[in-house]
């Protein structure tokens, strides 16, 4: 009798500890829950992809330098080293709504608007005071 | 007087030996230049001014067309010269140099004969810490009387003073003149010497910054600079988070609230000076379990192969749905993968009752903690381009199930998940396309991530119920309402939301 007690209670433990399957797939659900129609090629994502490149400057040798990518709204995006002699080129995922990205590198500051999937910055001319 | 002796020499066709230059007639470029000395040079090939960085051209432009050059296809070309005075009006400014022993070189003519008077000087000017950009005053170094009755070039070259060995200076060539409106033609400058300007400051003389551990990333850069391993820590993800939400009824559709799993994450790498992968550290917060299911939660570095890890610590797999080599990665998958945990309750554990955890405002709230997942990389085998947000692949595993997994749409399956479950059910999936995870009417995803943190729906409460906009941007195809994630006016239903869960 005892042994029916302790199997029975043991029984419950076990029961009680199955996790409930409240969206178990035998639940009736409708065939577009959310009433969207989304367009053929749509993925959702709330990232995109932008490919950012940097042109070189001409020097007599190599130059390395801390170069930061950022988005409009200042997240960091990339930050890494590169030598200014070569051209720089970058895949970043930004969110859908950024629509700036901005290089850092010392002092100097870039920003550009993105425009399509792609933005191209140029080292800008400094030219140090001639007096 | 010195301009009649060089006018000489210069008509015998010979060169001329004066106390510290030269001029030829030769076009013999920089026979005096030791192979391998370091140089600066500016021959006008480039076709701008501009592309000669921290160089100054005042009254000097490029050639172009007909205009005549000295070598090459062009060459620099002064304004008229008619200042009788300015070292500034038609002058060619080196960058910061620091010049070793040699001779300052280039090659000069005019474009026209017919002038009165032409002159050149030779500056150098040092620097002076007291003005802000460094420049002190520019000191004389030679000045020179041009011929003015010929259109021939001359080769100029200038021995660099002992004293000027090793410091830090610009060199200023000008020219002046009175009468007539011929201009300087310039070409082939060559000065022995380092460049010792830095762009990225202004063309200030560059410092010599300080870097502990020699990795040629200076300390103030190098966000570890005592390790010469480490260089850079940056954010794959959002810095404050990213949320994934996940329906874990595929291939049948969900209820939709989008709350079986949420789970933030934060992922950083960290690259040493070369841009190498070193770490990928993965902060992840489970926030809400909606669900009955034990799922579990792992992320394919899609590119990245198995053998470039060296180590994975952190995760959470005591079961026996994962089996792992022995770098703490899943055995058998093409891509390296992680399994964060094999079950989403342990690391979200139930407290009281209730449907799920976290997914009902009146229910106890289960602890949010933060589980740190760092997979180190094989030294110098990956680059840090290779791992960007779009690179990443998480997915869920339903139910113990290793093959049922869940990836966000457009994404493929790992190596584990069965092929048999695709296009069963409401999935619509042609695997090898974008066309993954959506299912057959509207197109409706499974999984979503969010790179910000984001709230979730209450317990059965649809996604679109508290996203006001999502149904916007969907039919859209994401060209409306791009920000219905966010905070702004209108965007959200908070009645339908769950708050304060972060």
């Amino acid at each position: 009798m005892r042994k029916v007690i302790l199997s029975f209670f043991i029984g419950l433990a076990v029961l009680a500890c199955i996790p409930e399957e409240t969206n178990s797939p035998q639940n009736p659900v409708v065939n577009n829950p959310l009433e969207i129609s989304a367009p053929m090629g749509f993925t959702w994502t709330t990232t995109k992809s932008i490919s950012v490149t940097l042109n070189k400057i001409f020097l007599p040798s190599s130059l390395v330098r801390t170069l930061v990518l950022k988005d409009g709204d200042g997240t960091q995006l990339f930050r890494g080293s590169h030598d200014l002699t070569q051209d720089f080129s970058l895949t970043v995922t930004v969110p859908n709504h950024v629509d700036k990205i901005v290089i850092e590198i010392g002092e100097v500051l870039l920003e550009k608007s993105i425009s399509g999937s792609s933005v191209a910055f140029s080292f800008p001319v400094i030219e140090p005071s001639n007096d | 007087m010195k301009n009649l002796f060089i006018l000489a020499c210069l008509l015998i066709g010979g060169g001329l030996q004066a106390q510290n230059f030269t001029i030829s007639t030769s076009n013999l470029k920089n026979q005096h230049l030791a192979i391998g000395l370091p140089t600066v040079e500016a021959d006008a090939e480039l076709g701008d001014r501009a592309f000669y960085t921290c160089w100054v051209f005042q009254g000097f432009s490029t050639t172009s067309g007909t205009q005549p050059v000295i070598s090459g296809n062009v060459s620099f070309r002064s304004s008229s010269l008619s200042n009788n005075v300015s070292p500034n009006s038609a002058a060619i400014t080196t960058p910061w140099i620091q010049p070793v022993n040699g001779k300052i070189s280039f090659k000069m003519r005019f474009d026209v004969n017919g002038a009165q008077t032409r002159f050149m000087r030779l500056f150098y000017i040092p620097i002076d810490e007291s003005v802000s950009n460094l420049q002190g005053e520019a000191v004389l170094m030679e000045t020179v009387d041009l011929p003015t009755n010929t259109t021939a070039f001359s080769t100029y070259e200038f021995d660099i003073p002992e004293e000027l060995f090793n410091q830090t200076v610009r060199f200023r060539i000008s020219f002046n003149g009175n009468g007539g409106n011929n201009r300087a033609i310039v070409d082939d400058i060559v000065i022995p010497g380092i460049f010792a300007a830095d762009p990225t400051f202004g063309c200030l003389p560059a410092l010599n910054r300080s870097d502990r551990d020699g990795d040629g990333i200076p300390d103030e850069e190098d966000d570890f600079p005592d390790d010469p391993t480490r260089a850079y820590r940056s954010f794959i993800t959002n810095a404050e988070y990213s949320t994934l939400k996940f329906e874990d009824l595929w291939p049948a559709l969900g209820d939709y609230d989008f709350n079986d799993l949420v789970n933030d994450l934060r992922i950083t790498k960290i690259t040493n000076a070369n841009n190498e992968l070193v770490e990928m550290i993965i902060e992840s917060r489970t926030r809400a379990i909606g669900a009955g299911f034990r799922n579990a939660l792992g992320i394919e570095l899609t590119g990245i192969q198995p053998n470039q890890v060296a180590s994975v610590t952190g995760t959470i797999l005591d079961g026996d749905l994962i089996r792992v080599n022995p770098n703490g990665l899943e055995s058998n998958q093409t891509h390296a993968t992680v399994i964060l945990y094999d079950d989403a309750f342990k690391v979200l554990p139930r407290v009281g009752g209730g449907t799920g955890i976290n997914v009902e405002p009146d229910r106890p709230m289960s602890e949010i903690k933060t589980q740190t997942i760092t997979i180190t990389f094989v030294p110098n085998a990956v680059s840090s381009r290779l791992l960007t947000m779009d690179m990443l692949n998480p997915f869920l595993i339903v139910n113990q199930d290793r093959g049922r997994e869940v990836h966000l749409p457009g994404k493929q399956p790992t190596s584990l998940a069965n092929p048999a479950l695709f296009r069963t059910g409401a999935d619509n999936s042609a695997l090898g396309t974008s066309n993954t995870y959506m299912s057959k009417e509207g197109g409706l995803p499974w999984a979503i991530w969010v790179n910000e943190s984001v709230p979730y729906m209450i317990e059965r409460e649809r996604v679109t119920d508290g996203f006001l906009k999502l149904r916007e941007w969907a039919n859209s195809g994401g060209s409306n309402a791009r920000e219905w994630y966010t905070d702004k006016p209108g965007n959200r239903n908070d009645v339908k939301i769950m708050r304060g869960i972060k």
